[in-house]
């Protein structure tokens, strides 16, 4: 077994806190949902057990409690077969089997199925138009609208995943590409401040 | 079709910029050793890279020694010296260049296909030795590049389909820097996924040319660009592709996060998070601005 530490890249003497930091921003970048349609979710998935472990086990070695489990990608559907083909990657089988569907019975799964399989394939374009067709034509499917908004975002921002800045490999700091930090805001106010004494008044009374 | 593919220097450490730059020169060399000195002509950042990455999932490491530039010997440089991660980089660089130059030739009249032909037998030359040094590659890039002429012959208004040759010659030239299995996998992504974007930048920033010359371009013909388009329409077929560029930088970024990496990672991650992202921005500014 390896370093539990080592696999959550933290000190053995970090905090709780420390541990459970890293372990969520690690557990967000191998999040099952991230690599929904890609070729690699096997290892994604296997990074993620890793993580999990390695928590688990470090929570364990320090008070003896249990960690926490994740949700694989899946549900159940019309097309149940073809899914489980894409989930074991056996992406060729699985689009001969959907495009032998007749046009007439192509609902909204048949065009999420596709464009699963076409963005594994690094079709990009393609599943980006089959995937927002399969969220108009059934727009309260949960799993099609977080597929669309993974897609959105990275075809807005050019970086992976939704949400917190992404913290990829070693020395890369995401947090001085935008956002605004405590400096920015104490800079901010004293600007603040300083414009409105040239006019006259008082924005922060100390200074 | 080169060059796309390049670190965001503002968002690098110094001692980053200076590794970088010291496998820069040290390709540059190799050019030089393999090929002889026209060979440095080549030289660009895409192979850099490439070479960044095989140091980086090969666990071989880099020996810098000082020097002078060759293109300008007053100036000292720390380069890395010779070895079999820089020699794999310029042999597959000479074939790509090769199959470049052969593109062009086809794509080219006049005087410039004929320049372009006077280029071919030095250009042959390294191709030839470089191909005899890698098989395995020239094999793969040959099956593909002709691939590639068919499909532009046939004039697909597919963008995904145009793109796909050029993914899987990427994706297979990166699946060589590993020889462990579950690797191979993530840099064969990695690889399609770098490939997709050299390539469609390639034709987005020509896309103006290629519309004025009626020449093969899959941004023109998908969406149905003449000289007459008006300027609205250009800039949406602009930003579809911006769309299309930056979700292949995710998912290389993607792929990238699975990848074992033992050196180099900082830059790797520069190259793939920010400096790609700024060649699109880059390639955009330049379309827009001149309206």
């Amino acid at each position: 077994m390896t370093d539990p530490y080592k696999a959550l890249g933290v000190s053995p003497d970090a905090s709780d806190a420390e541990v459970k930091k890293a372990y969520r921003e690690l557990a967000r970048k191998y999040h099952p949902d991230s690599y929904a349609g890609n070729p690699l979710s096997d290892l994604a998935a296997e990074k993620m057990k890793e993580i999990n472990e390695a928590y688990d086990q470090v929570m364990a070695m320090r008070r003896g409690g249990a960690g926490a489990a994740e949700a694989p990608f899946g549900g159940g559907s019309q097309f149940s077969d073809i899914r489980r083909l894409i989930n074991m990657n056996r992406v060729t089988q699985a689009e001969e089997l959907l495009d032998g569907v007749p046009p007439q019975s192509r609902d909204a799964e048949w065009y999420f199925l596709k464009g699963t399989i076409q963005h594994t394939r690094g079709w990009l374009d393609d599943a980006f138009e089959n995937i927002s067709r399969a969220c108009s034509m059934n727009p309260n499917n949960a799993e099609y609208r977080a597929a669309l908004n993974q897609l959105q975002w990275q075809r807005q921002t050019g970086r992976p995943r939704p949400g917190q800045g992404v913290n990829m490999g070693q020395g890369m700091n995401p947090g001085c590409l935008g956002g605004c930090s405590m400096c920015d805001i104490c800079t901010t106010l004293y600007c603040a401040d300083c414009c409105c004494e040239c006019m006259g008044g008082d924005f922060i009374r100390c200074c | 079709m080169f060059g796309y593919i390049k670190p965001f220097k503002p968002q690098m450490r110094m001692c980053e910029y200076e590794m970088y730059k010291g496998v820069y020169c040290g390709l540059c060399g190799q050019l030089g050793k393999s090929f002889g000195a026209m060979a440095r002509v080549t030289l660009s950042y895409d192979f850099t890279f490439l070479c960044i990455l095989h140091y980086g999932v090969s666990g071989q490491r880099p020996s810098f020694s000082k020097g002078r530039c060759y293109m300008n010997p007053l100036k000292k440089i720390t380069g890395v010296e010779a070895d079999p991660v820089l020699s794999f980089g310029a042999d597959t660089a000479a074939i790509m260049i090769y199959y470049k130059l052969l593109d062009n030739m086809q794509d080219e009249k006049g005087i410039r296909r004929l320049s372009w032909s006077a280029l071919r037998p030095v250009v042959h030359g390294a191709f030839q030795k470089a191909a005899a040094r890698q098989p395995e590659c020239a094999a793969l890039i040959a099956s593909y590049m002709e691939q590639q002429g068919a499909l532009e012959q046939a004039r697909t208004a597919s963008v995904d389909a145009a793109c796909e040759p050029t993914a899987r010659v990427m994706a297979g030239i990166c699946r060589l820097l590993s020889r462990e299995g579950e690797q191979q996998r993530v840099l064969e992504r990695l690889g399609y996924c770098m490939g997709r974007f050299i390539y469609l930048c390639d034709a987005l920033d020509d896309l103006e040319d290629d519309i004025a010359a009626k020449g093969y371009n899959p941004y023109a013909l998908r969406y149905e660009l003449t000289p007459h388009s008006t300027g609205e329409e250009r800039k949406r077929v602009h930003s579809l592709a911006r769309e299309s560029l930056y979700d292949s930088i995710a998912e290389a970024a993607k792929a990238y996060q699975l990848l074992e990496v033992t050196a180099f990672a900082p830059i790797a991650s520069n190259v793939l998070l920010l400096g790609m992202r700024a060649s699109v921005d880059e390639i955009l500014s330049g379309k827009e601005s001149p309206q």
